[in-house]
């Protein structure tokens, strides 16, 4: 090594001579080195100082604004789960369809892009106009486009108007079991039906996943998975079997339009498990394109509507008046010639006899005989009986708006409502409860819990949720089951009003039914407005379904067997034959084929508005052509109405109302459907309905 | 045996001395080491944080690296210049290389010559490369700094006019200068060595409180005459406040390196690279650092910093005479200011100012000139152990008034007394 003094001074030396001499000055400067040093190991060690202040102690502060800055969360839509039939045939499922959406901001030439969107897309220039001029990022300008419509605005390339990608509803099977399924608006979000029962699992669970966004806002990285499994929605298995339902569809239309009714429902049902084969409705309606049909069309009436059940009705009262051993089926009951005064009102019978039997009784649909098997029973038994078929309590299918039935109070039930209830008039009950009341005496007593969805699947067809367990309590013994049943297969037999219904391959019981519909202008029962239903369960050893008619207001011939009938007839020998269910005759009758009636093919059937509910939607749409004139308001059919739905339904419309007596309206000063001004006065006229 | 000292190189002297006369390696390798790791710091931490944006901008997320490893080849040359150069030759051509950066600085500012990036005029174009002669200025100002004031005796650096203004005033021109481009921070480092070097050099200490004051002014006029130097110190006083406008980047910033915690995010990982903060291959690439390699990656990096602090002041308190002593201290304070306001500014120490940190950040003229300075501090400690003889300087004349590569003859004139027994 080297010394220091050895260089050093000689260097020094050569310099001027110093006050300082060069050494002290080396050595002052070697001094002031340190100190600079020191200082900048100062400052190295603050710094680390700070790096650990800022890194350790303040770090899950700092690492909290950070990722506030830096993450933002993506949700990952689902595709709507499909909507399948007991045996996976798919009846709605989700397709992504072309939607035009524009970035008004972008868009170059504003009027002419209005003007070729209107063309391309059939759009109201005005509203594009609006739309584009409007001072947002992202306007829809039509969803759910066509495919040629989308291939146009492609093609045309114009600045600002982009199509992306949304998901659509697609019911392969058309109008196949519609107002089961339900209707989807546009945003996949069920409104109606099945669809909105299990909106939930059907949409399944919304994925977010957190991600690191660059300065850009584009999304760069996650360390985060998405389930692909996830991506897609539960799918719903219905009980419903789509080829069983489309015959049913076929044969309630054929009914409907040779009969000129407005409207008819279907039920098959097993009266084993409970589960709906089929609910059929006529005129149903196709959901690809449900805008397009009456409102009216959607309702699932089957499983919504009440009707009065008629003379079906008497199976119950039967069952109910053996189970109390109030008769025999041999019991000869008077029948006064087939005209019976209860009161102020008389009672009829299509076919007037002076005594029948019980069973005759069924088997003729003997009003005057029910009427008084029911007094036999009495009132409260009878009633209790009716509860527990389950007439006033929903039958528990889950479908939204399923309703209960309707039966009058006990206090309120007169001699008179006991005779009507006894033949299914002054009660309702919907098509489906009607089936359920039948399947009782087919199963040998029990009530059976409907099932309309069976059960909730995962994408890759794992059950998630079984809804079908069977659910059945026994309402009669089985012994009154077998007496029921004997009477309502003589229903069938010669003599009995299902005679004319040649089975050829099975033996079934039956029951006609023909009621009298309410006076819809005023009260009482009308003289020409019925309901002709017919129903049933087959093979009669071993039911396997029940299947009920109902054809409403048909214009012709309103007899239950001659309107339902032969839908009946070939609803229950088709489907028992496509179950596979061994024919029960070895040799066939020989069939009288009935003659086709000449059908009216101009007749078109309607579906009237659910009687005494306010419309679920402001009726200010039916105006919806004209010009908006804010100050008129649209009068309301408060008709069948009780003085608090008039209430709402007025103070909603800003109508004034002058209330006359009460109960139930009967009467309003203005027309339903007129325009009025704001605030406008309306006599409404309340009657009690039971006089 | 080692007979030639005089001679330009090592490689030369070993070239001419022949195989058997290799001379002991007294380079300070520990300083080599630090510079090599931070290098090699920097080459992964461009490619990290430069990747998201250099796909985005180019199309090609290694631009940024390709780039870097040609300057750092580059660089590699530089250190090697640096260590092979005798650094008694700048003390030769002082003047020139002084006058010759000031040109350039000159020459940057004429319309049509300089590079304009952003705001700032700093570059030249030099085949397909940028260069920026502040970053030369900075070293030949050092090397003026050390050979006047190696040149001056101690009375005389205490006095006013000849110790003292004139360093002041050549300061003054090239800060002038630099304001101009506009190049605030290297304003700064150059104020910060003249004061440095003052300081060891004996000025006296009044003289130096006394222009401290007297600049204060100027600073303050420097940063209000810029709205982007003002709200900067605004954004620096409370970053928070500003965070959605000019304190955007120190909070970009601060968010990153508190992020790190313990071992950090693990390298690549790091998510204010993604254009959240600005240039974080460059001027923000602690930030980077301190997110993707945590507290241990920033103590690595103050380390390595230190160490090469430590090693460059122990080539200066070692060396034997004045003008490497003072160009060792003040080309070790030049990297350690670079590496200290580049590193405060990514902590909110300092006053948000473009940086680069030297070895680490992209950018040629830095890198290049960074390790130059590594190379020179090499340089200067192998005069440690081998002294130079005192007629070097006179040899080195002669032979560069004869435009002549040094002879054989020439080597063996050496005589036996010059050499330096251990």
């Amino acid at each position: 090594m080297i010394s220091k003094q050895s260089i050093a001074p000689r260097e020094r030396n050569r310099k001027k001579p110093a006050v300082i001499t060069p050494e002290q000055n080396e050595r002052a400067v070697r001094i002031r080195i340190v100190i600079a040093v020191g200082v900048i190991a100062l400052l190295y060690a603050g710094w680390l100082s700070r790096a650990f202040q800022l890194q350790i102690l303040d770090h899950a502060r700092l690492l909290r604004e950070a990722e506030a800055n830096y993450l933002k969360s993506i949700v990952f839509d689902t595709r709507r789960g499909d909507l399948l039939d007991r045996n996976g045939v798919v009846l709605a499922k989700s397709i992504s369809a072309d939607t035009v959406i524009a970035n008004p901001r972008l868009v170059k030439d504003r009027e002419r892009t209005a003007k070729l969107l209107s063309e391309m897309l059939t759009l109201p220039l005005e509203s594009l106009l609006s739309r584009l001029n409007s001072r947002r990022y992202y306007v829809y300008i039509k969803r759910q486009v066509t495919s040629i419509e989308a291939r146009r605005v492609r093609r045309a390339k114009l600045p600002g108007i982009f199509i992306k990608q949304e998901s659509k509803r697609y019911y392969p099977e058309r109008d196949l079991a519609s107002q089961i399924l339900g209707i989807v608006g546009v945003d996949s979000k069920g409104l109606e039906g099945v669809e909105l029962e299990f909106n939930a699992p059907l949409l399944g669970e919304v994925q977010r996943v957190k991600v690191i966004r660059d300065w850009r806002n584009k999304t760069s990285l996650t360390d985060e998975t998405v389930s692909t499994e996830r991506l897609s929605g539960r799918n719903v298995v219905l009980a419903i079997d789509a080829k069983i339902q489309r015959y049913v569809e076929q044969q309630l239309k054929e009914a409907v339009l040779n009969s000129r009714a407005t409207s008819g429902m279907a039920v098959v049902l097993d009266p084993n498990s409970g589960e709906l084969l089929a609910v059929a409705n006529y005129p149903s309606f196709n959901p690809n394109s449900f805008t397009r049909f009456d409102r009216n069309w959607w309702r699932n009436r089957a499983l919504t509507d009440v009707y009065e059940p008629g003379s079906t009705f008497k199976i119950l009262t039967l069952a109910a008046a053996l189970e109390t051993k109030s008769v025999t089926l041999n019991d000869i009951i008077d029948t006064e010639g087939g005209r019976m005064r209860i009161g102020r009102y008389v009672i009829h019978d299509t076919h007037p006899s002076d005594r029948f039997s019980v069973l005759d009784c069924m088997k003729h649909s003997s009003n005057i005989c029910m009427a008084k098997v029911a007094d036999r029973i009495g009132k409260k038994a009878f009633f209790d009986f009716i509860k527990r078929f389950g007439v006033g309590s929903v039958p528990g299918t889950r479908f939204p708006g399923e309703t209960a039935g309707m039966v009058l109070p006990l206090k309120k039930w007169g001699q008179i409502h006991l005779a009507n209830i006894a033949f299914g008039q002054g009660i309702a009950t919907s098509a489906v409860q009607l089936a359920q009341i039948v399947a009782v005496i087919a199963n040998g007593g029990f009530l059976v819990k409907p099932v309309l969805a069976k059960r909730i699947l995962d994408a890759d067809g794992h059950v998630v949720q079984r809804l079908d367990g069977v659910q059945r309590k026994r309402v009669i013994s089985e012994t009154t089951a077998a007496l029921v049943k004997r009477a309502m297969v003589a229903v069938m037999q010669p003599g009995g009003t299902g005679q004319e219904l040649k089975f050829e391959y099975y033996d079934v019981a039956g029951k006609t039914g023909t009621s009298q519909k309410k006076n819809p202008d005023g009260p009482g029962y009308s003289e020409d407005l019925w309901i002709g239903s017919m129903t049933g369960f087959a093979p009669v050893d071993k039911p396997r379904i029940v299947v009920a008619v109902v054809i409403d207001e048909p214009l012709d011939k309103h007899y239950g067997s001659v309107v339902a009938g032969p839908a009946f007839r070939a609803i229950t020998e088709w489907t028992l034959r496509y179950l596979g269910v061994p024919p029960t005759r070895q040799k066939p009758f020989s069939v009288v084929k009935l003659q086709k009636p000449e059908r009216d093919r101009s007749y078109v059937p309607r579906v009237r508005p659910r009687p005494r509910v306010a419309p679920r939607r402001p009726l200010e749409l039916i105006a919806q052509n004209g010009p908006a004139d804010l100050s008129k308001v649209i009068v309301p059919d408060f008709g069948g109405l009780s003085m608090d739905s008039v209430r709402k339904l007025a103070s909603r419309r800003g109508l004034d109302i002058e209330y006359v007596d009460h109960g139930f309206s009967t009467q309003q000063s203005i027309a339903p459907y007129t325009r009025v001004a704001k605030g406008s006065r309306i006599r409404v006229v309340f009657k009690l309905e039971d006089k | 045996m080692i007979t030639d000292v005089s001679t330009v190189s090592p490689m030369l002297e070993r070239a001419v001395a022949g195989g058997e006369h290799r001379a002991p390696r007294p380079y300070d390798y520990a300083l080599l080491l630090a510079t090599f790791a931070l290098m090699g710091l920097g080459v992964v931490m461009v490619y990290s944080s430069s990747a998201a944006i250099a796909e985005t901008r180019f199309k090609d997320p290694a631009y940024f690296l390709t780039r870097h490893l040609i300057y750092l080849a580059g660089s590699v040359v530089s250190l090697i210049v640096g260590m092979s150069v005798c650094y008694k030759r700048y003390q030769q051509y002082v003047y020139w290389l002084l006058g010759g950066s000031i040109v350039l600085m000159m020459l940057v500012l004429v319309p049509g010559v300089g590079v304009t990036i952003g705001r700032s005029t700093r570059w030249f174009r030099v085949l397909w490369f940028t260069f920026q002669p502040s970053e030369l200025v900075k070293v030949t100002f050092i090397m003026y700094l050390s050979y006047s004031l190696a040149k001056k005796s101690a009375e005389k650096i205490k006095t006013f006019s000849i110790g003292f203004l004139p360093h002041v005033l050549v300061c003054g021109i090239i800060v002038f200068l630099c304001l101009f481009q506009p190049d605030f921070g290297t304003s700064l480092i150059l104020a910060l060595m003249l004061f440095s070097l003052l300081f060891i050099a004996g000025t006296k200490v009044s003289y130096l409180v006394l222009a401290f004051f007297v600049a204060i002014p100027f600073v303050i006029r420097a940063i209000t005459s810029s709205t982007m130097r003002y709200n900067r110190v605004l954004a620096f006083l409370d970053p928070w406040a500003m965070r959605w406008t000019h304190g955007f980047q120190t909070v970009a910033s601060l968010t990153a390196v508190g992020s790190g915690h313990w071992t950090g995010l693990g390298l690549g990982n790091g998510r204010q690279k993604l254009g959240h903060i600005p240039t974080p291959q460059t001027d923000f690439i602690f930030p980077i650092i301190g997110e993707e390699l945590g507290f241990f990656g920033v103590c690595l990096v103050i380390g390595l910093f230190a160490l090469i602090l430590w090693r460059g002041i122990a080539i200066a308190y070692r060396c034997k005479d004045e003008f490497g002593r003072y160009l060792a201290f003040g080309l070790t304070m030049l990297i350690s200011a670079q590496a200290l306001i580049h590193m405060g500014v990514a902590m909110n120490l300092l006053p948000t100012k473009g940086l680069t940190l030297p070895f680490v950040s992209f950018g040629g003229s830095s890198l290049m000139l960074s390790a130059f300075t590594v190379g020179v501090l090499l340089n200067i400690s192998k005069y440690n152990e081998n002294p130079i003889p005192s007629d070097l300087l006179t040899q080195i004349k002669q032979k560069d008034k004869k435009f002549r590569r040094p002879r054989k003859t020439k080597v063996t004139r050496k005589t036996e007394s010059e050499r330096s027994p251990a």
